[in-house]
């Protein structure tokens, strides 16, 4: 019963990952790119629905679309400024100028909101659902919840909608794409659009499920979602499902008995199958073309 | 910007720097030697970095892993032994150039960005480490009171003589940053950061010119470590953080890559700036975040290519070839592609 | 056909096959190479010729086939050990210059091979190996006439220079064997002219062998002793030039059958 309890616990924490791993995941499957600034970004997306629901009063839905199109608006920016006029550059400029973009955002948030921990009420409520044994918690409930509709839904946007199809293509060949008619600079910026409205609800649900939110939060989700997303093969959705509940698991099951290493699970099983099967368990190797 | 200098007034000025920073225990305040120390102390930290993320490309975002291995190496040498300061500084160096190797053996398997998360892994897996294994680490209080060391008889207890051991071995390192550079190693290096398949077929050694940069690299940032603790007479986990990992790098970028004098330049703007310039603190990583942006967009050779001193060969990183930027293995989602590119009847871009 | 072959053929590849996925990019090819020998290379785009070179030089990893080397069944191998023990060095269709460095560093680049651990850290002075590849260096652009723009970076120069550079790299690591692939791409008649004349005094001067692979038929009818032609990763036709031009075949994946008896 107990390992069932961790389970349910895994799941929860392991669908947040998974939708943070999903948002990064499109972002490098479309460009073949880390966007170093997605911790940021949804760090400060949570930090704008916080100021709204805690500090304003604003009902929590409104504040969260609020907070969502503030990731948005953010991934955009980041992929105008930093992204787009250096896409033919080294691989390392673009991760470099994310970075810089990151450290900007996360400065202006310190700004307004410091850098220490600050709770966020839950907005499933607190208390428990009690089935048999088992106690699950109400925000875990919410989280599981929201979290398999955004998934469905944002499965859906990519496979019926003309613009999920156009990053469908971007992906598989930017130039083929452009040379096709498909409005190649949009589509990318629609790609970072998604990735910061997936990761500002992974950041939502995080902060609800840990009722915290702080400055270095989107530190250790982008770290866990990177890494769910390579475990699961990256650029492959089902793949960053399926890493992000498996960690999610991991961290519940293993991570009590890890102690104060808990944190150092998703490294290592990040770097475990890095080095053992780079592609992922889900991902395909391309062979370099010369 | 100093381009229409003369080189030899440079050269002169150079000197000039060089001896003023010989005599500055004599002119200035401790407080002034202390952060002329920690500048110099970062510029041999980020020549390591330089080295792995400026020539060779690489991105090693835990580099204040090697800096924290040096530190606590040569810590508990001073503590539990009596060794002389030259072997613990030997020892502390090949530590973390062993450590860095290993690191470094990762980049066998991937690249890229990959290699960065790993690296990430590597420095807060880390600083757990240095957090929890209290007996050897001291855990989260570190360990205090750290014997000043004599180096060959130079006794290194007065903040001056600190400071003139320091600068002494940051010359040393950044010399020998620069013979490496210049020589047929460097130019491995850049090989490899712009093309691995042309440095793969001209019989460049990629993996193990990959994990020497790696070991080389991190033995330098070890040495910085262990200036750290001649200096502060102290380590704490502290030091050792994610986030002074991110520092190196905005030192390196600002300074400008692959370049002999970016890390010092890096160093004196970033370190000195936060030093000297406190009512910025608040703003400190906006403006350092914002440098970094403008300078990769426009100078990628950094200070060292705005100042227009000493050549840079970074200027040049953006690649032509965009399809083939991607270097080690990067899987993704798409299927394999058969035959490369049809040839091209008439060339795309004649350029005269 | 059969006499035009080598003696002793320093690279001899039989039933070269190379697949991606479910492509076939070369279905069985064999080739082979003498010490003395230019051979030409052509066939339609997408024929399998650059994935031959590919092959050959260690980037691509053959699917099936074997290799002689000097007349010792071998494995394939890795470009690396290819062009540091082998002797084999290559240029390629698409020019591959480090974009940051000078011609002078791109062309020192090929000499890497060359050097000992302990020559990172002796990298002036007279005798030092450093100053000596210059100096070959520097005798390597001379003969492929580009010494004046050592100090320009490489990527700036004009195209037909930017082949050179890669060709200069190439020698640099002192083959017996040199592939090019497409050398005359974007090149003027007059630029072709030189190419040919160089292509020839590279083999003539230098003792090198030679493998060329070109869409132009001037260089190659003006260069090549023997010429291959792929089609549909299959060698379709094989001897001298005169020969090879008029082989129906050769017409025919070409133009199409229409043209084959016209």
């Amino acid at each position: 019963m107990d390992l069932l309890q961790q389970i349910i616990n895994g799941l929860t924490i392991g669908s947040v990952y998974a939708l943070v791993a999903i948002g990064f995941s499109v972002v490098y499957g479309a460009l073949g790119l880390v966007n170093f600034a997605h911790g940021d970004i949804l760090m400060a997306g949570t930090f704008v629905t916080y100021g709204l629901y805690s500090g304003l009063h604003v009902p929590i839905v409104l504040a969260a679309v609020a907070g969502i199109l503030a990731g948005i608006v953010l991934a955009g920016v980041v992929e105008e400024i930093a992204v787009r006029p250096v896409l033919k550059a080294h691989l390392l400029i673009p991760m470099m100028t994310t970075l810089g973009m990151g450290l900007i955002i996360r400065n202006v948030v310190e700004l307004k909101y410091g850098s220490g921990t600050l709770p966020f009420p839950s907005f499933a409520g607190s208390g428990f659902y009690t089935v048999g044994d088992l106690k699950i918690a109400k925000a875990a409930i919410a989280t599981l919840l929201v979290a398999i509709l955004t998934l469905v839904v944002f499965a859906a946007f990519l496979r019926y909608t003309k613009a999920g199809f156009a990053i469908r293509v971007v992906a598989q060949d930017m130039t083929a794409a452009r040379l096709m008619g498909v409005p190649v600079n949009r589509t990318i910026m629609a790609v970072y659009g998604a990735g910061g409205a997936l990761g500002v609800i992974g950041g939502l649900l995080y902060a609800n499920t840990l009722e915290v939110v702080y400055l270095g939060m989107g530190f250790p989700i982008l770290l866990k979602g990177f890494a769910a997303a390579i475990v699961g093969g990256i650029g492959n959705l089902q793949g960053a499902l399926l890493g992000g509940l498996i960690l999610g698991i991991l961290e519940a099951t293993v991570g009590p008995s890890a102690g104060s290493y808990r944190d150092a699970i998703a490294f290592v099983l990040l770097i475990a199958i890095l080095l053992v099967r780079p592609a992922g368990l889900l991902g395909a190797r391309v062979q370099e073309r010369v | 910007m100093l381009s229409f200098v003369p080189r030899p007034v440079i050269r002169v000025a150079a000197v000039a720097l060089l001896v003023y920073a010989f005599l500055l225990p004599n002119l200035v305040q401790p407080y002034t030697i202390r952060v002329a120390a920690t500048i110099l102390v970062f510029t041999v930290f980020a020549t390591g970095l330089n080295l792995i993320l400026g020539f060779t490309g690489l991105l090693s975002f835990g580099h204040a892993a090697m800096f924290g291995a040096g530190a606590y190496i040569s810590a508990r040498l001073m503590l539990d032994t009596g060794m002389p300061l030259a072997l613990v500084i030997l020892v502390a160096v090949g530590g973390s150039a062993v450590f860095g190797l290993l690191v470094g053996l990762t980049s066998w398997r991937v690249g890229g960005d990959y290699l960065a998360l790993i690296t990430l892994g590597v420095g807060q897996i880390f600083y757990l480490y240095l957090n929890n294994a209290n007996e050897v680490t001291g855990g989260a209080t570190g360990l205090p009171g750290i014997p000043a060391g004599t180096f060959f008889g130079w006794d290194l207890s007065s903040i001056e003589n600190v400071y003139l051991f320091i600068l002494v071995a940051t010359l040393v390192a950044t010399g020998f940053a620069w013979l490496i550079g210049r020589s047929f190693l460097g130019r491995s290096f850049l090989a490899i950061r712009e093309d691995e398949v042309i440095a793969r077929a001209h019989g460049i050694n990629v993996p193990l010119t990959k994990v020497v940069v790696f070991g080389i690299g991190s033995g330098i940032a070890g040495l910085a470590g262990v200036l750290q603790v001649l200096l502060l007479g102290f380590v704490g986990p502290a030091t050792f953080t994610v986030d002074q990992s991110i520092l190196v790098v905005e030192i390196v970028l600002i300074g400008g890559m692959a370049t002999t004098f970016g890390p010092l330049l890096g160093s004196v703007l970033v370190i000195g700036s936060t030093e000297y310039l406190r009512s910025l603190a608040d703003y400190r990583s906006m403006i350092f975040g914002a440098l970094i942006v403008l300078i990769l967009l426009w100078k990628p050779g950094g200070l060292v290519q705005i100042l227009g001193i000493g050549d840079t060969r970074a200027g040049r990183f953006r690649s032509p070839f965009s399809l083939f930027r991607r270097t080690g293995s990067r899987p993704a989602a798409v299927e394999p592609v058969a035959e490369p590119p049809a040839p091209r009847a008439v060339p795309e871009e004649v350029r005269s | 056909m059969t006499a035009l072959l080598p003696e002793a053929p320093i690279f001899k590849a039989t039933g070269v096959g190379c697949r991606f996925g479910g492509v076939i990019a070369l279905d069985s090819v064999d080739f082979q190479v003498g010490p003395d020998e230019i051979v030409g290379l052509i066939g339609p785009n997408g024929s399998g010729k650059t994935t031959l070179l590919n092959v050959l030089s260690g980037i691509y990893r053959a699917s099936s086939g074997s290799l002689e080397i000097d007349g010792k069944p071998s494995r394939f191998k890795s470009s690396r050990r290819l062009s540091r023990d082998h002797g084999l060095a290559r240029t390629f269709q698409n020019i591959r210059l480090c974009p940051s460095l000078t011609v002078r560093d791109n062309v020192l680049i090929g000499m890497h091979s060359g050097f000992r651990w302990y020559d990172a850290l002796w990298t002036g002075g007279r005798g030092s190996r450093e100053r000596r590849s210059v100096e070959r260096v520097e005798e390597i652009l001379e003969f492929v006439g580009i010494a004046d723009k050592r100090d320009e970076i490489a990527t700036d120069l004009a195209y037909g220079d930017q082949r050179r550079v890669e060709i200069a790299r190439a020698l640099a690591t002192n083959p017996r064997l040199l592939l090019l692939d497409e050398p005359a791409a974007g090149m003027n008649p007059r630029e072709a002219r030189v190419l040919v004349d160089l292509i020839k005094r590279i083999h003539d001067e230098r003792e090198i062998a030679i493998v060329v692979i070109e869409h132009n038929m001037n260089v190659v009818m003006n260069t090549a002793s023997r010429v291959m032609v792929l089609d549909a990763g299959l060698c379709i036709a094989h001897g001298d030039p005169k020969t090879v031009s008029s082989d129906p075949h050769v017409l025919e994946a070409y133009l199409g059958k229409r043209f084959r008896d016209a």
